[in-house]
């Protein structure tokens, strides 16, 4: 056994910021940011429509949160890069397939924007009916009260919810690598195949995520912070202690 | 064309499930009236009020408000419900006040009283901005321009309430117990303001449990029960001497407290 027991701190150390690692790191975050965004516009989307009054559209919602969140993400994933070409031969005008990347975000995307829809709902519930009459008071539409009003209300409640979704989509991301999709893991995971160094490129890894779900969540803390505008003057929420600390630690090297 | 009262009410019939609320009520207000609107809870007051700018649809009988419609078209002497957007356009000449203020919580007083002149009317924000800040001013708020509903008190909020409806330069202001939830001490500066309205031409129909306002400030009583105006008359003649029983018994009911 040439290396057991041995860590060796140097293959971490040449490793962390190579090109191949931040490579990974860029597709990693380009798949979460792009999937979450999509996912997020589907979520508001079947939000909005599972509170219609149209029965159709509540169906269409309900069908789609059933269908999406009912199976596992990993055959979602598979499903779209090797099965929609078999279901239906030359639907794209490229050769009939997504590529590996195109059909990974179009997985994350859809999964996500099952779990969103129901985020969205609850949001969009959180908000006082008679806002909505204040609104159409003031003769504004339904569209407009839904942009203006409803949704940076909703906002609020989601945020919370939505950070999770966005923390757990940077580690999810990972199983697009079953496609062949070089993000984070599938580069580390075809160099610890090749080197047998199995602790050391888990750990490059495993550094990355937790250095990229620490900044999702200082962002989460600050979002939260801004959106809450008006609600708690005192701010006792984390993102106010957050962004409290953030301004102090600003005045103290400031001076 | 303007001869026409600015608003009419013909034998208007609403139902939530089984009970009927409005039961064939008639009004007219004309331009620059105030109408109070009295009766026991219940009787359907506020009913009437969301009807009028179609927070409520109807079940029978008609609102015409500046010779139209509101929420409804005619189609071979039949309503049928009108599109979003044209129910928009005649609600933004209809101001209202709520009971509990619905203030947007997140915009300021000012964001609130420009939200819908800039999204609605198309104002620039400039123009906007000088429009609610003289508005605020009216309502003396003039120095609370940046501040969020909650931080102002609940009369604050109100008088910011009604500067939001009064940008949107209303034809008709509707008021649904606009001082009900407010504490005692913080009705009067509600109700100066708008007693200032009144005096100031604005055609105004006020559901309140206010009476001393409504002999004050209103030209005309309307008293409802059980979903039909009972009594209209002038409120010297409604106060001292109410003609029907109901009436009687109501402001009976009133003076023992």
């Amino acid at each position: 056994m040439l290396l057991a027991g041995a860590l060796d701190w140097g293959v971490i150390g040449d490793n962390l910021f190579s090109d191949l690692v931040l490579g990974g790191v860029r597709l990693t975050l380009a798949l979460t940011v792009l999937s979450m965004t999509i996912g997020g516009a589907l979520g508001t989307v079947f939000g909005i429509m599972r509170g219609s009054r149209i029965a159709a559209l509540r169906a269409a919602s309900v069908g789609y949160i059933w269908l999406f969140r009912g199976t596992p993400l990993l055959v979602q994933i598979v499903f779209w890069f090797f099965a929609l070409p078999q279901l239906w031969p030359g639907w794209a005008p490229w050769n009939g397939q997504l590529s590996p990347f195109q059909a990974g975000l179009v997985a994350l995307s859809v999964n996500e924007g099952a779990y969103m829809t129901e985020i969205m709902r609850a949001g969009l519930l959180s908000v006082d009916p008679g806002q909505v009459e204040a609104a159409k008071s003031l003769g504004m539409t339904g569209p407009l009260t839904m942009r203006r009003i409803v949704l940076p209300q909703a906002m609020r409640v989601v945020i919370p919810p939505i950070g999770n979704e966005f923390i757990a989509m940077l580690k999810n991301s990972s199983l697009v690598s079953v496609i062949s999709v070089s993000e984070l893991f599938l580069v580390a995971k075809l160099q610890y195949s090749s080197t047998l160094r199995y602790l050391e490129w888990l750990l490059i890894v495993s550094i990355w995520y937790l250095a990229l779900t620490t900044v999702a969540s200082l962002a989460q803390a600050w979002l939260e912070q801004r959106f809450s505008r008006g609600r708690r003057p005192q701010g006792r929420s984390l993102g106010a202690r957050v962004t409290g600390a953030l301004e102090r630690l600003g005045r103290d090297t400031g001076r | 064309m303007s001869e026409r009262p600015l608003l009419e009410i013909v034998d208007v019939h609403k139902r939530f499930g089984a009970v009927e609320v409005l039961n064939g009520i008639s009004l007219t207000v004309e331009r620059g009236e105030v109408v109070a609107v009295l009766g026991p809870s219940g009787s359907g007051k506020s009913t009437l009020l969301r009807c009028i700018n179609h927070l409520e649809t109807i079940d029978g009988g008609r609102i015409v408000f500046d010779g139209r419609l509101v929420g409804y078209r005619e189609v071979d002497g039949r309503l049928r419900p009108e599109s979003d957007r044209r129910t928009a356009r005649v609600r933004r000449e209809i101001g209202m006040v709520f009971q509990r203020f619905n203030l947007f919580p997140h915009l300021t007083a000012l964001g609130n009283v420009t939200e819908a002149p800039v999204h609605v009317l198309g104002l620039s924000r400039a123009e906007a901005r000088e429009r609610g800040s003289g508005l605020l001013a009216r309502v003396g708020l003039g120095e609370r321009l940046d501040a969020y509903p909650s931080e102002l008190s609940g009369g604050q909020q109100q008088r910011v309430a009604i500067a939001r409806a009064l940008a949107m330069q209303p034809k008709l202001m509707l008021f649904d117990e606009a001082t009900s939830a407010l504490d005692p001490e913080l009705v009067g500066e509600v109700l100066a303001v708008m007693r200032d309205l009144a005096a100031d031409g604005m055609t105004m129909l006020v559901v309140t449990h206010e009476l001393e306002f409504a002999r004050d400030a209103a030209r005309r009583i309307a008293f409802i029960d059980d979903g039909v105006i009972v009594e209209e008359a002038p409120p010297a003649e409604f106060f001292s001497a109410p003609r029907t029983e109901r009436a009687r018994a109501f402001l009976g009911r009133l003076h023992q407290r």
